[in-house]
């Protein structure tokens, strides 16, 4: 019976294509009141079913569920593309039980009554976040608006258990798309063939390519891009007349090292240009601080003002020792505490830089930074604005924002990080570290 | 003081009356240190506007390139939007006035359609939507609305009508998409006639710029749905984001997860560091000679502190300098005299009899009178108006004259000496200028350690450095400084001398001279000028220390050497004397600090005092002001103490306890306290102990009491019952 029926030619996805085939290509029998496609990000779900319902001619209408900050918004997008034309602005369409009888009113006007009309909702798990009842009243649309050919597909990347309300609900036909598996991506990528090159030449580069690509990334669409950016890479010496175009090992040699830089970028997406690898990282002498780590790329490739450079030292030191050290650091001559801290240290529990940074108040931050930096400043409005711009960086966190309640931060930034700040002011933190050893 | 009915606690504000007195430039338009002020303060104004459009196209001009071209080259199949990073460093008072141009360049040069979206405004998705569409849909209208002729007036009433009809709930992007079709298909009537003016109409569409300025205070979350949202309708809408970060790149990919920052095509684009752009404002605006104004060294001191320790900002210290300005005239007749050199005459001409008063009472002019030598220009000075009008126009235009080769010197100093091992001399001319205009340079150490060192170079590199103090020099006697002009041509001399050096000298000579112990060439070349006859003739130091038996015999013999060798290469010779002459006919002749020169009030403002707690607020010290004497902040007559010490019963209450809190210990027995505090409030029943307490007064105390626990000055104690603890000692 399904040879019967045009099934579309999806490299490797055949098999979920003849599953979707299966269910909706058959108008005169009853179609499933809604759709489950699961899979990882860019596993071909939306494409493949595109193609099902662009090859069976289904009335469709798509929507990603991002528009849906509003309800009111994914009701009208899918209202006017299953009317195929735009709604008069005075039709409007705030809530589910607008958006069934507009439906039916649609479906009357249009004679939908006897084709299939799919609903495709990309990016479902949204729909969790908004209002309790869409989420069932989209998936027993068929039910409420008795439409009894109209199925809605959903399509995300979470599996259907992380969908259940409490209330629970009967769970749809579900279609897995299982990640594709290196020959599949070979096989996909080979598509993209340019066609100056012969096919064996292409293939041969992809194989390099993915054997470096595909430990960190399976994102086929990253995939595609990085390909097509190292490919021109990969052929310049060949154009040139550098290297012959048989000399594999050669070309490997040559695209070795540019494939690594590529994967350090990877998901991070430059014009195209040679100076890359400057131009992340914004400071001229990139080659110097190569063995850095890139916290530590960070803390160098900007310049802060001189007291936000202690101010921020001076959070930091705020959030990673506990303030019941703050007299024996910062108090000179406070020795009584020694043997006392001798004992703790012994049942030492774990260490404030693994549990990550604790929260400090406003009056904590300024008395440490005011023990460590040599020359008093007076407090003014100039510091305190600091304090908030370091806030607007991320350097800083603000936490909670009760506006009357004595304001409350963390320090957002790492070791690495604090180590150039202070290096620059010729400052030692560690000195001042409980837990560095 | 006024006084409400509302039973409610809080402040109110109560709006002055009107009084018919207009704006305040109406109201000092009339007095001549207005107009000075006027005069003064435009030019700075049109400088600085000058060389900010110069920077900013410097920074803008591959961005708006990039805006016009990047949505053309779109390929279909990866189509990521295009995002040009700029990068702009942690300034961020100097932000919305850098991006507020962006936006106008953009709509002026590449697209009409730009939105800015600052993170205040969007808390949630839904709300930065409306407000990026809106911003597309209104701001043509408004601008043709506002640039209609009169012909054109029934298009614009259209225009306003079809704005009307653009409702709050129609910003969206499917909303959006139908307009922007709308826009292309029929761009309206006077669009056309602009774009065929300004810019050849290009066949593609006009990309929809989105600015987001602040990329860091953005909520992680409608950032990363805005950008999905935007990509969702990037076919059908040509977005083109612009990030402003002002750390790094890499906190963009911080924010955003991997599947975001895959749609985005980013572009990094860099703006100037700020502390560059202010060395080019104080070089351009600022390091200028005939400005009728200059910042003294302390007071420049004071403002490039708050540069360069709080906040990096361009736009506040040039605040900060106007704030000076209007300080330096305000209200004082003379500062008319702060003038361009050509306007002298008539200002001195204007002055009246109070003015020139106050001239004579100024610190300068009296020491000038002092120093005076004939008995008769004394007199004349105290007595003689007229006299005086004159003098004042000749010592200022000698000043006038100082400050150009002040500043000339300057320069040339601080190229000579900025790139010294250790610097010195400061690396920038700015703090040169503070050290320079404080106290004396030429006598001071670090001018000393300076020639040191400089005596120490190289002939090539001496020379080089040579010939841009003459490039600075001539400059300046090409621009009117004739009193530079000695020094340039003797100057001039030495470079002739240079090419010579080496044509008939011997190769072991010059092979000496970078081998020179640093004890002979520390011989400063300042004091003694170079002693040519030779002692004795040259020995080699090994053959001399060869026959030595002892150890006090070799301490002898290199005592004695440290004077034989003395002997200066021709090189050597002339480095000295061309360090003599920089110092002697240069240095010491114009880098004179500026507070020795009569008059020098005029022209510099040195008042620190007077702005200090304007430019650098301090909450806790206005605090302390305001408790401490409350008729500086309420204005009233009932709080006017002749004392600050007094207590009066008029003053607010937390006043009052402040004050009483002073004259106590550690411990405050709260209720001492508060009899001393009614004694004070209600003064009829002194002398004994008041046992019955009124309650308005006693909750009257209460509340002081509370507020000044919320102001931080006591807290409760746990040690003694019914005391708090004092926390501050002033």
């Amino acid at each position: 019976m399904l040879s019967c029926l045009d099934i579309p030619d999806v490299p490797c996805r055949h098999q979920e294509a003849t599953q979707l085939v299966s269910l909706l290509g058959h108008p005169e029998d009853s179609v499933p009141q809604s759709i489950f496609l699961v899979g990882h990000k860019s596993s071909g779900k939306s494409y493949t079913l595109m193609k099902v319902l662009q090859s069976l001619g289904t009335h469709f209408a798509s929507v990603n569920c991002v528009e849906g900050y509003v309800p009111r918004l994914l009701f009208e997008s899918i209202l006017s593309q299953i009317a195929r034309e735009n709604l008069s602005p005075a039709s409007r369409c705030d809530d589910i039980m607008d958006f069934i009888l507009q439906l039916k009113v649609i479906a009357d006007e249009h004679n939908l009554h006897n084709k299939i009309i799919a609903v495709v909702l990309e990016g479902s798990e949204r729909l969790r976040d908004m209002n309790a009842n869409l989420l069932p009243a989209l998936m027993r649309l068929q039910e409420l608006s008795c439409l009894k050919k109209i199925c809605v597909i959903f399509l995300s990347d979470l599996l259907w258990d992380k969908f259940i309300p409490c209330g629970g609900l009967p769970p749809p036909i579900q279609i897995y798309f299982p990640q594709y598996s290196q020959s599949d991506i070979l096989k996909i990528l080979a598509l993209d063939k340019p066609k100056d090159y012969p096919a064996d030449f292409y293939l041969n580069y992809l194989q390099l390519f993915v054997a470096v690509f595909l430990r960190s990334c399976r994102d086929l669409t990253e995939l595609r891009f990085k390909a097509a950016e190292n490919f021109s890479k990969y052929c310049e010496p060949i154009e040139k007349g550098e290297i012959d175009i048989n000399d594999s090992s050669k070309l490997w040699k040559h695209i070795s090292p540019h494939l690594k830089a590529s994967l350090e970028m990877i998901y991070m997406r430059f014009e195209t240009g040679k100076k890359l690898a400057t131009e992340i990282h914004c400071v001229p002498p990139v080659d110097k601080h190569s063995t850095l780590s890139s916290s530590a790329k960070y803390a160098l490739s900007f310049e802060l003002p001189y007291y936000a450079k202690y101010l921020i030292i001076a959070a930091y030191l705020a959030s990673y020792n506990s303030p019941k050290e703050d007299k024996k650091l910062f108090v000179k001559l406070s020795g009584r505490t020694k043997k006392q801290v001798q004992k703790k240290n012994a049942q030492i529990k774990i260490s404030s830089l693994v549990i990550g940074p604790r929260q400090f108040d406003l009056e904590r931050l300024l008395a440490i930074f005011y023990s460590i930096i040599e020359e008093k400043p007076h407090i003014s409005v100039n510091l305190l604005t600091q304090i908030t711009s370091l806030v607007e960086l991320q350097l800083l966190q603000k936490v909670g924002n009760d506006p009357l309640e004595a304001p409350k931060y963390k320090c957002a930034v790492g070791f690495d990080f604090i180590i150039i700040i202070a290096k620059t002011l010729s400052f030692n933190v560690t000195k001042y570290l409980v837990d560095y050893k | 003081m006024d006084s409400t009915v509302s039973v409610s606690k809080g402040c109110f504000a109560f709006k002055r009356k009107k009084r018919n007195q207009g704006p305040t430039s109406a109201r000092f338009s009339g007095q001549s240190w207005y107009k000075a002020y006027r005069n003064s303060l435009t030019s700075s104004e049109e400088l600085l506007n000058v060389l900010e459009n110069q920077v900013f196209d410097e920074i803008f001009g591959g961005l708006i390139d990039y805006i016009s071209t990047c949505t053309s080259g779109c390929v279909k199949s990866h189509c990521e939007i295009p995002a040009a990073t700029l990068l702009t460093g942690v300034n961020m008072p100097d932000h919305s006035s850098l991006f507020s141009t962006l936006s106008k360049k953009v709509s002026h040069s590449c697209s009409p359609h730009v939105a800015t979206l600052w993170s205040r405004d969007c808390s949630s998705l839904k709300a930065s939507v409306e407000r990026m569409c809106s911003q597309f849909m209104l701001v043509p209208a408004n601008e043709e609305t506002g640039n209609v002729s009169s012909d054109d007036e029934e298009e614009g009433e259209a225009e306003s009508q079809n704005k009307r009809k653009v409702q709050r709930w129609n910003f969206n992007l499917k909303y959006l998409v139908s307009w922007y079709n709308n826009f292309q298909d029929n761009p309206l009537p006077q669009k056309k006639k602009k774009a065929t003016k300004i810019l050849p109409k290009s066949s593609s569409a006009k990309p929809l710029v989105v600015i987001i300025p602040d990329f860091e205070s953005f909520t992680t979350k409608v950032l990363q749905e805005l950008i999905l949202l935007l990509k969702v309708f990037q076919p059908k809408l040509p977005f083109v984001l612009v990030l402003g970060v002002a750390t790094a790149v890499s906190a963009v990919h911080r924010v955003l997860p991997h599947h975001v920052s895959c749609c985005l095509r980013m572009k990094v684009f860099h703006s100037q560091p700020s502390l560059a752009y202010l060395n080019e404002v104080l070089e351009k605006v600022f390091f200028l000679p005939n400005r009728p104004f200059h910042l003294g060294g302390k007071t420049f001191k004071l403002l490039m502190d708050v540069f360069l320790f709080h906040d990096f900002s361009v736009m506040g210290f040039i605040q900060g300098f106007k704030y000076c300005m209007s300080q330096h005239f305000f209200d004082k007749d003379w500062t008319a005299l702060s003038c361009m050199p050509d306007e002298l005459p008539s200002a001195a001409k204007h002055l009246s009899k109070t003015d020139i008063e106050s001239v004579r009472k100024l610190p300068s002019i009296r020491k000038h009178i002092e120093s005076l030598s004939s008995r008769k220009d004394q007199i004349a000075w105290i007595t003689d108006d007229n006299f005086v009008k004159g003098e004042i126009v000749k010592l200022l235009t000698e000043l006038h004259k100082y400050i150009e080769a002040f500043f000339t010197s300057l320069k040339c100093l601080n190229l000579l000496t900025s790139d010294l091992p250790g610097a010195p001399l400061e690396k920038h001319l700015r703090s040169v200028y503070v050290l320079a205009s404080t106290c004396d340079i030429v006598k001071s150490q670090e001018l000393k350690e300076g020639m040191k060192l400089l005596s120490l170079s190289s002939s090539d590199e001496l020379e080089s450095k040579l010939k841009e103090v003459l490039c600075i020099l001539h400059e300046a006697v090409k621009n009117g400084a004739q009193q530079l002009e000695t020094v340039t041509k003797k100057i001039d001399g030495f470079l002739p001398r240079f090419k010579t050096l080496w044509m008939p000298s011997s190769p072991t000579k010059s092979m000496r001279s970078p081998l020179k112990s640093p004890s002979k060439s520390a011989r400063s070349p300042l004091k003694s000028p170079v002693k040519s006859p030779l002692k004795s003739p040259l020995q080699s130091p090994s053959k001399i220390l060869t026959n030595i038996s002892s150890r006090s015999q070799f301490r002898e013999k290199l005592r004695e050497m440290k004077d034989v060798s003395s002997y200066l290469s021709p090189f050597e010779k002339l480095r000295t004397e061309v360090l003599t002459c920089l110092l002697e006919d240069l240095f010491t002749t114009f880098l004179v600090s500026p507070q020795t020169k009569p008059l020098h009030e005029v022209l510099f403002f040195d008042d620190v005092s007077s702005v200090k707690s304007y430019i650098i607020g301090s909450q806790r010290q206005a605090l302390l002001r305001g408790l401490r004497d409350p008729h500086f902040y309420l204005d009233c007559n009932c709080c006017k103490l002749s004392d600050l010490g007094d207590i009066l019963p008029t003053l607010p209450d937390v006043s009052i306890v402040y004050k009483l809190h002073l004259e106590s210990g550690k411990l405050i027995n709260m209720f001492d306290w508060m009899q001393s505090f009614l004694t004070i409030t209600n003064p009829s029943t002194s002398f004994e102990e008041q046992t019955e307490v009124d309650p308005k007064l006693q909750a009257r105390f209460t509340r002081a009491v509370a507020e000044l626990q919320f102001l931080g000055f006591i807290k409760s104690s746990n040690r003694k019952t019914d005391h708090v603890t004092r926390l501050t000692w002033c």
